[in-house]
């Protein structure tokens, strides 16, 4: 009975000192309906905000290309590769595909 | 006490601001859609693929499913605790290997071919091997991804960075392997540098749980998976989503990915025990694939392209071709 409440208690202490630091990251906020991963960020807070501000900073110094060039490349990797692709285009003769149906016999 | 929390307190005002920042900053670089740059290129043929065969033998859901790169053998895991070895020519079981928990969630050939890993709700990465001298890339349920050396069966690289289970995961097809993406219950994306072991970019829009995530066969983009029941494409040099799949009809997850051949088709396998086709480029549904009795949950083209496996909570795994 007893270890229950000191487990409850310390489970009350750990949503607190989770809930005054509102807005650690924007992502934070998200809902699952499957997350049973244990919170290491908890661990120290200080610690892994430094991190996720370490790890901002250098996302910022992303060199990043034009959607409208990064789009072609992805336009000409598929006109380049296109007829090759089966369930795309399909096969040149049934024959070449290795799960056709057997040739069947029938009756009139 | 207090200086401690008046730092904490500015480096989540520097998160903010950065995070503003980088929005701005990948705007910026948004000046047209996908669509638009694909509007020129000639509509797709008339879709041929039908169902070919349907591999039954298991018992419960179909959890997992992996082409062999013979692209003749396929693996596949369920709910009935077993682990199959099928030759999907012939719908053969070659091998049937009972395992210790039911729920074995997840199963990869090796390159070779020489091997098969599979884990589950046990805990346990499992490999069944002739030879094996390959590294292993795991995802968890613990928020991490792990890099394992097969040999001495120790981790040798852990992947932080994810707020909740690591759904799944896919090694680039460019950049000699040393880049992968993982999908996240966080609804993030994240690509990782296994070497370095963090992660460069963070990649977000989804609305929920992202479930699973593919590259495009170039290596410059991957495709995401998501409860939200949309799936969605992101440019890794424009640092942002280029493309989003979804319609009004489709209200229901979507829990496996994968491209054609050449990118140019998106097969998403969905809840409502669907398989969506979509035109990458053009961002439209080509096809709707009915067979399956329950939900669809994973979903591969084989690696030369000709054939579409799924695998079903129905306990069936069909190919497409």
């Amino acid at each position: 009975m007893s270890a229950h409440q000191n487990n409850s208690h310390a489970s009350n202490q750990l949503t607190t000192n989770r809930d005054s630091v509102p807005n650690r990251r924007v992502s934070d906020n998200f809902t699952s309906s499957r997350s049973y991963a244990p919170d290491y960020h908890s661990q120290n807070l200080l610690v892994s905000q430094r991190r996720i501000c370490d790890q901002l900073r250098e996302e910022a110094r992303c060199d990043r290309i034009k959607v409208s060039l990064v789009c072609k490349d992805l336009v000409r990797y598929v006109t380049d590769h296109q007829s090759s692709d089966a369930l795309v285009v399909g096969f040149q003769s049934p024959k070449d595909n290795p799960y056709r149906d057997k040739q069947q016999c029938s009756l009139l | 006490m207090s200086a401690i929390a008046e730092s904490l307190d500015d480096l989540v005002r520097e998160a903010e601001i950065l995070k503003t920042r980088l929005e701005e900053e990948r705007a910026k670089f948004n000046d047209m859609e996908l669509t638009i740059v694909a509007e020129k290129l000639d509509p797709l043929p008339p879709f041929s693929t039908k169902s070919r065969r349907i591999l039954k033998g298991h018992q419960g859901k179909v959890l997992a499913i992996d082409w062999s790169y013979d692209k003749r053998h396929m693996v596949s895991t369920s709910q009935d605790g077993k682990l199959i070895l099928w030759d999907a020519f012939t719908t053969n079981k070659e091998h049937v290997i009972t395992m210790s928990t039911t729920w074995v969630l997840a199963c990869a050939y090796s390159p070779s071919a020489m091997a098969v890993a599979c884990g589950g709700l046990d805990n346990k990465l499992t490999l069944y091997s002739l030879h094996m001298d390959d590294d292993l890339l795991t995802a968890s349920g613990d928020s991490t991804a792990k890099l394992w050396d097969v040999e001495s069966s120790t981790p040798i690289q852990t992947f932080q960075g994810h707020q909740a289970d690591v759904m799944g995961i896919d090694v680039s097809p460019s950049e000699a392997g040393n880049i992968f993406v993982s999908a996240s219950a966080d609804h993030i994306a994240m690509v990782w540098d296994i070497r370095t072991g963090s992660y460069v970019q963070t990649f977000e829009g989804h609305e929920s749980d992202v479930n699973a995530v593919r590259f495009y066969p170039s290596g410059d983009a991957f495709v995401s998976a998501s409860d939200d029941a949309t799936c969605r494409l992101f440019d890794l040099r424009a640092d942002r989503q280029v493309a989003i799949y979804k319609k009004e009809s489709i209200i229901f997850s979507c829990n496996a990915v994968d491209f054609s051949l050449s990118g140019r088709l998106l097969f998403a396998g969905y809840s409502d025990y669907c398989v969506n086709v979509w035109d990458t480029l053009k961002g439209s549904r080509v096809v709707t694939l009915y067979g399956h009795e329950n939900r669809v949950s994973s979903l591969q083209v084989s690696p030369d392209g000709t054939a579409l496996g799924t695998g079903s909570w129905d306990t069936t795994i069909r190919v497409w071709a």
